[in-house]
């Protein structure tokens, strides 16, 4: 056939390198956060032990891996999903979709009333998870960011915005 | 409503709005799609669809077959076909999109036949045994306002017409981005073709869910057709710019007529839809489209079949909106329905300075040629498929006279 041609579309190489340092530091955060912030201890207390969710992209897109191990310590786990056993996987149904989340310009709410997220398992998990990412966005993000990132900004005591934020920045600088 | 017994199916999984074609690799890939064979008209070259389609499919790990619109060079259907078939199955393709209207989603379909159920389908046609069987994955990707027939279950090709469940497509993906400039002859053509189906399905059709599909397009139309073409003061002026209002406009027409395909795929008694067809290929007269001529005979067929019925007062409801149809009284309704059906015409005739014919008076069909239209209606066997007997031929015979 004339005029016929076959094209593999090509992989994006500096937006799946956004996507991995953006979940490089919001699974650090979330670490630190685990370690700091009541709300984010509380919903991690409801999970069970060994539990892991992830966050990433289909087919093969950049993820990151969080989990619970048995003394109930949080840890940020990578992204090598065939390593790590995942109990609840957060998908994003393209790259594209996920770099539109992680650059804020559609917010967590936004891009689930678009379908563009599923879910594989538990679903009141599924929540908690979206809930600590929240919280975590929160501590990480400007004021006017984290109000295009998150459904509504929240209320905080000042100790929380300031002495509890600096702990979260300075854990997720070191990594611990 | 008769709520006890009715059957409705709709194979196809409806895809719209902002970033709706970045779901298109998931959604292929989940019914197992790997390579796909793209088909595209020119109107998807003038709207520079492909620049889209590319991005959507990054990261993916899918590869696109991207084949050229066919031309007048391109040879008969038939030669599109074998060349498309030998192609798609030389490389190895699993899955087909169609981007584009009208005939390039037949050729589609017809590939999608040929590919699942082998080239002989053609020669022996579809046998019951076809019916169970699944064909592969199949996207319409709408760029302009289309039939509504690209997301029914039929296929024609080289006048041959095929007619199965599977036909219908997988994935109707509307994205206004996707969106072409059309004549504005186009799109009163899609909107009118999609309301007279809608309407009438919503009218006449004993089954909830094909009311709430019919009701779902008519909204989309009311809302979104006055402003598509108000909005541009000449009439005769070449195709809008194509803004972001426009694309979401078309995209919106565009969706209400891959409703009315739905609606159509099960439904085959709408007499305002076929009588339209018939008339725009039987008439002597260039300027009256099937979409024009369904929409002049809506009113009246409505009038002659469905008289003062709650059914028909319902109509309103869509078609006015909630304030209107709170405002007039129950007995006024069905009324007040048909004059909204009726002023569309009219206002359609003052914009276009009566390129959109109100009537078949103003399409240029005297009273002479509506006699001998309508013996040759008498004749055809259309009304065998759409399933009007005696009686119902009168009042076809009468439809046809006050329109």
């Amino acid at each position: 056939m004339e005029g016929f041609i076959e094209i593999r579309p090509r992989r994006r190489f500096f937006l799946r390198l956004y996507l991995h340092i953006m979940l490089r530091v919001l699974g650090r955060a979330i670490q630190a956060a685990a370690r700091v912030d009541e709300d984010v201890k509380k919903e991690f207390n409801a999970m069970p032990e060994n539990y892991t969710f992830s966050l990433g992209a289909f087919p093969a897109g950049p993820c990151m891996i969080i989990g619970k191990d048995t003394q109930g310590i949080v840890r940020y786990m990578g992204s090598d999903m065939e390593k790590q056993p995942v109990h609840l996987k957060i998908t994003l149904k393209s790259v594209r979709h996920f770099f539109s989340l992680l650059t804020f310009t559609e917010s967590t709410p936004v891009s689930n009333a678009r379908n563009r997220m599923i879910v594989s398992g538990d679903v009141p998990y599924a929540c908690a998870a979206v809930r600590i990412m929240d919280i975590v966005q929160v501590y990480l993000l400007p004021r006017w960011m984290a109000k295009m990132a998150i459904k509504r900004y929240p209320r905080w005591t000042f100790k929380r915005h300031t002495v509890d934020r600096a702990k979260v920045l300075i854990r997720t600088l070191l990594g611990f | 409503m008769n709520t006890d017994n009715f059957t409705f199916l709709c194979r196809s999984r409806s895809l719209f709005g902002k970033n709706a074609l970045e779901h298109l690799p998931f959604e292929l890939s989940g019914m197992g799609a790997r390579k796909v064979f793209v088909l595209r008209d020119n109107a998807s070259e003038s709207s520079d669809s492909i620049r889209h389609l590319r991005p959507a499919f990054a990261d993916s790990g899918m590869t696109l077959g991207l084949c050229p619109p066919p031309d007048q060079n391109s040879g008969t259907g038939t030669d599109i076909l074998k060349d498309c078939y030998r192609t798609f199955t030389g490389k190895g393709y699993d899955s087909i999109i169609a981007l584009g209207t009208g005939p390039i989603t037949d050729l589609a379909k017809a590939l999608n036949l040929a590919v699942s159920l082998g080239p002989e389908v053609f020669k022996r046609g579809i046998q019951p045994q076809d019916q169970a069987k699944s064909l592969l994955p199949f996207a319409y990707l709408p760029t302009r306002g289309g039939s509504g027939r690209e997301s029914s279950c039929r296929a024609c090709c080289n006048a041959q017409i095929f007619e199965l469940p599977a036909l219908a497509p997988d994935i109707v993906l509307t994205d206004e981005r996707l969106m072409a400039a059309d004549t504005k002859e186009n799109i009163i053509c899609s909107a009118f073709s999609a309301l007279s189906v809608c309407c009438e399905t919503f009218v006449f059709a004993d089954n909830p869910m094909a009311k709430a599909y019919a009701s779902a397009g008519i909204s989309l139309l009311m809302e979104h057709l006055f402003p598509l073409l108000e909005t541009e003061n000449e009439w005769n002026a070449r195709p809008a710019a194509v803004g972001n209002k426009y694309r979401r406009n078309l995209a919106c027409i565009a969706h209400a007529s891959a409703i009315s395909g739905f609606l159509l795929a099960n439904s085959t008694s709408i007499i305002s839809f076929h009588l339209g067809n018939f008339i725009a290929e039987n008439a002597d007269t260039s300027g009256l489209t099937a979409g024009s001529a369904a929409a002049i005979f809506l009113p009246r067929v409505l009038e002659q079949f469905a008289g003062n019925t709650p059914a028909l007062a319902q109509l309103l409801l869509p078609l006015g909106g909630q304030d209107a149809f709170s405002a007039v009284p129950p007995v006024q309704q069905a009324a007040a329905a048909i004059h909204i059906l009726q002023n569309i015409l009219n206002r359609f005739y003052q914009i276009s300075f009566g390129a959109v014919p109100r009537s078949l008076g103003d399409a240029g069909i005297d009273k002479s040629a509506v006699a001998r239209l309508q013996e040759k209606i008498q004749q055809e066997d259309i009304w065998t498929e759409t399933g009007i007997s005696g009686a119902g031929r009168d009042k076809i015979a009468a439809v046809l006279l006050r329109s």
